[in-house]
């Protein structure tokens, strides 16, 4: 196990003090530092260390609900320069998304969301199992058509963050790992200062993208922010020749082919948890890691022999409506929360330029209409129990 | 306890060792080992660094069957002491219920054959899977003909199906030793045993008996390169200094057509380390091993670890009757007996004496680093070389030379230099089909040295499931219940009208679209 240490801040103020250094954080923290604001990220582990670094890597279809969809189209337009702005490889592959269906009522589903996408701009079309299997040679046979956009893409989530890391350190940003934030100090209704075990750290900004622990952070200066971490697990086979570009959705699994040829995949069952401020939290697989397989075979069956390598599980936070938060807070003024509900990663370089706005000049240059706290104002405190997704429920 | 079901991993010493005095206690025993492997599974180099020279008679399974089974004679006892046993079927997880995986009720261990993969139940689990070799790199370790000490004694003793005549070992301590001395009982010549160290390293007894059966033993010397273009014809080494600096003037080439690389072995820690059993550095036992008590018990109450895989030891190589005595005395302790008297633990259990792998096996690297400079390649499935490993590079087909460099190790926090996981996802070095099983050691011991960093305050790499590379079709559920299809969930389900939180946040949806 890591031999933890804590270490003093070197730092004792600075104009921002991110709370996570998940690609969220780092990606705020990047765009501040790059806009001349002094910048410390204060992590209680390690940088991307948990979902950011174990996510699937590609731009969620739920960015593209209506109410992110501004934000998913600015990320896709960050997307496609964002090794050149950071200076480090991400490897972004733009190589669209397709959703297929192998059951009739996934089919039926799809035919459903096309017209309410297209109808929010969104350029997506339905495509029949033919022209599916153009893009994805080795799909299966049994596939009913699918959905299809050459908008967005996939990356890697561990590079990607890494870029963002080193990009945010050539600009003068400074992380803390092994740092959890323990309290924030407000003076007359202002933030004054974050703390930590080994300190506190002066500022008059602070971002909680603390991810499972932002509602356990944000309930330290009295406000609601509600959240249900949840563990995934995920997997990756040996590579395999270059077989599609497209970021895919089908036969309950998300998955992409990284461009050295392996195909990363995740999905299945998973299980509600509660977290804490300072720790980290178990991430164990499960026996239906061997259910993944069989899925994936089944959906590619020419490469059902590749060999399974390694699998992992992640956690991220959910929202009780699945769609981000991201709010400057009238109370205590100097505060913003922001989760994207377990789908950040392909929004990452959009909603840290809304949190930037929001910092510097109290505004998002990006429209976040909607994605604020008031919408969770009558939420039945006990609603992760309603909705079934307390801690230690399966599959729910 | 008879009625509860104990399952022993390992079909090695210690293993059978504590299937038969299970048997014998009365408990009811399911023995797994992952002998006979298949051609496949030999071939990614898992467990053992069996090198890229596998011979034909390996896919022949019903030959290879016999042979292997025959040759574990302890394996036939617990056949006749009445255990189960699973031979050619390999533990690829085990799944305990914890923290964050509560909805598993019980503990369940992932075993596969050639054909498909199933779940075992058991009350008690013994992990026995021995050890795995310590692969250092040099130019030319890819050429078919390059293998493990414990590759070559596989293919020699157990798969009868080595295929080189002309062997010359790499280290002096028993492990080599014992190496040289099986290649001569098995018809093989054994050229020479280099040594970077100064003098032999293991049993006198032992070195003196190669010496007269003609093996001589080149001290101070170190690896050059394998020669050959398709496999390997022979070896250039070089004397080494003091300060283990090759002699450029000394090379010489040694004819041969297989390199045995016998530096050191290193636990099978991964099974107890996805179960979540505790692991913790011991230099005495040879590197990260699981933490257990006097009973071989490990922080994971219902699990246990025996021989090879709780640490290593000089003697260990030489007296197979220590992970027996281990065995036995698990067995005991899963039974609920008293285990054996402490005399007896004294004397037999556990490595005693200072585990010399680490400090042999980094002799050795700094040598062959100095010989073969940084362009050699220390991960063979990802192609990443020394230098790419400390600069830190992306991979190469990202084409990304033209990006900035990230300043290498020292671009990263005190906690990512030390690492191994971060290094290793962003040079990809121990991403391959092999598990990281050729370039663990090194990757982490390089690491270590460039750093500065003691090797017990490195992170190692973390082992995932499957701990064998396993094809999707063998992997998968094939008792897949129809609940289980029915319940696969679409991630997340969708927000259902009425769910806290919907109203609002369609109301802002169309509000929006108004606009």
């Amino acid at each position: 196990m890591p031999a933890h240490e804590l270490r003093s801040p070197i730092v004792r103020s600075a104009d921002v003090v991110i709370i996570g250094a998940g690609l969220t954080g780092l990606s705020s923290g990047y765009w501040l530092a790059k806009a001349g604001a002094r910048v410390v990220i204060l992590e209680k582990g390690r940088v991307a260390w948990e979902a950011s670094g174990r996510a699937t890597g590609f731009l969620s279809l739920r960015g593209e609900q209506p109410l992110e969809a501004p934000l998913a189209a600015a990320a896709g337009e960050l997307w496609t320069t964002l090794d050149e702005e950071l200076g480090y490889p991400t490897e972004w592959m733009p190589g669209g998304r397709l959703w297929v269906a192998l059951e009739e009522d996934r089919w039926t589903e799809l035919q459903e969301i096309c017209p309410q996408w297209q109808a929010a701009g969104i350029p997506v079309q339905l495509i029949d199992t033919k022209s599916a299997r153009e893009i994805v040679p080795c799909l299966s046979e049994q596939t009913l058509g699918g959905l299809h956009t050459t908008r967005g893409g996939h990356a890697n989530p561990q590079r990607t963050s890494q870029a963002f890391a080193w990009a945010f350190r050539d600009r003068g940003g400074e992380i803390l790992e092994n740092t959890p934030a323990t309290g924030i100090r407000v003076e007359g209704g202002r933030v004054a200062a974050v703390e930590t075990p080994t300190g506190s750290i002066a500022t008059s900004s602070v971002v909680n993208c603390a991810g499972p622990q932002i509602g356990l952070i944000s309930a330290k200066v009295g406000v609601c922010v509600p959240v249900a971490p949840v563990r995934l697990e995920a997997m990756v086979t040996a590579p395999l020749p270059k077989l599609f570009d497209v970021a895919m959705v089908g036969h309950g699994l998300s998955l992409r082919q990284t461009r050295r040829g392996n195909i990363h995949f995740n999905g299945g069952p998973h299980e509600w948890i509660d977290v804490d401020l300072t720790s980290e939290p178990a991430k164990p697989n499960t026996p239906i890691v061997r259910n993944m397989a069989r899925r994936l075979a089944e959906l590619l069956p020419s490469i059902a022999n590749i060999q399974a390598l390694r699998s992992w599980a992640g956690i991220v936070e959910v929202t009780p409506d699945q769609s981000c938060i991201i709010e400057r807070l009238s109370s205590p003024e100097g505060m913003i929360v922001a989760s994207a509900s377990g789908h950040g990663f392909g929004l990452a370089p959009s909603i840290g330029k809304a949190i930037c706005g929001l910092v510097l000049d109290g505004r998002s240059p990006i429209p976040i209409d909607g994605l604020g706290l008031d919408r969770f104002a009558d939420l039945d405190p006990d609603w992760r129990v309603a909705r079934r997704w307390g801690a230690g429920a399966y599959n729910t | 306890m008879a009625s509860e079901q104990l399952v022993v991993v390992g079909g090695g010493v210690a293993g059978c060792s504590a299937a038969l005095e299970a048997a014998r206690l009365g408990l009811k025993v399911t023995l797994i080992d992952e002998h006979p492997q298949s051609l496949q599974a030999m071939s990614l180099d898992s467990p053992y660094f069996y090198g890229a020279r596998l011979a034909a008679i390996l896919d022949d399974a019903s030959v290879i069957s016999e042979r292997v089974l025959g040759a574990n004679d302890l394996l036939l006892e617990c056949l006749d002491a009445g255990v189960e046993i699973l031979t050619g079927a390999c533990c690829w997880g085990n799944f305990v219920p914890g923290p964050n995986n509560v909805h598993l009720k019980n503990p369940q261990l992932g075993v596969a054959d050639g054909e498909r993969s199933w779940l075992i139940d058991y009350d008690r689990l013994i992990l026995a899977p021995g050890s795995r070799d310590l692969v250092l790199s040099f130019p030319g370790w890819h050429l078919p003909g390059v293998l493990g000490a414990n590759g070559a004694s596989a293919l020699l003793a157990r798969y009868l199906a080595f295929s080189g005549s002309r062997m010359v070992v790499l280290g002096s301590g028993n492990i080599g030793l014992r190496t040289a001395r099986l290649a001569i009982e098995k018809g093989v010549q054994v050229a020479a045993v280099v040594e970077v160290a100064s003098e032999i390293r293991g049993d006198p007894a032992l070195a003196a008996e190669l010496s007269r059966a003609g093996v001589p033993f080149l001290l101070s010397h170190t690896v050059e390169q394998v020669v050959g273009e398709q496999e390997v014809r022979g070896i250039r080494v070089l004397q080494v200094d003091s300060s283990l600096q090759p002699v450029l003037s000394s090379a010489q080439e040694i004819a041969c057509d297989t390199v045995c690389m016998a530096v050191g072995v290193v636990p099978n820690i991964e099974l107890a380390s996805v179960s979540g059993c505790r692991v913790a550095f011991d230099t005495t036992r040879g590197g990260w091993v699981p933490e257990v008590d006097e009973d071989f018990r490990t922080s994971i109450p219902s699990i246990y670890v025996v021989g090879d895989a709780a640490g290593t030891s000089e003697k260990m190589h030489v007296d197979p009757q220590i992970a027996a005595e281990q065995g036995k005395h698990a067995a005991n302790a899963v039974a609920g007996r008293p285990g054996l008297s402490n005399e007896v633990k004294e004397n037999r259990i556990g490595p005693s004496e200072e585990n010399a792998t680490l400090p042999a096996a980094r002799a050795w690297l700094t040598a062959l680093v100095a010989a073969g400079g940084m362009e050699v390649v220390v991960c063979q499935c990802e192609e990443v070389t020394r230098r790419e490993l400390l600069d830190v590079s992306p991979p190469k087909y990202l084409g990304a030379g033209n990006m900035r460099s990230c300043g290498g190790l020292k671009a990263l926090s005190l906690d990512g230099q030390s690492s191994q996981d971060l290094i290793k996802r962003l040079t990809r070095a121990g991403m391959g089909h092999c598990q990281g099983k050729r370039c663990r050691d090194q990757t982490i011991m390089l690491l270590a040295e460039a750093t500065g960093t003691d090797l017990s305050r490195m992170v190692p790499g973390s082992y995932r499931v499957p701990v064998r590379p396993l094809p999707l079709t063998v992997m998968w559920a094939g008792e897949e219940t129809e609940e289980t299809r029915r319940t696969w969930p679409i991630w997340l389900h969708p927000v259902e009208e009425g769910a806290p939180g919907y109203a609002s946040a369609r109301a802002a949806e169309s509000d929006r679209a108004k606009r």
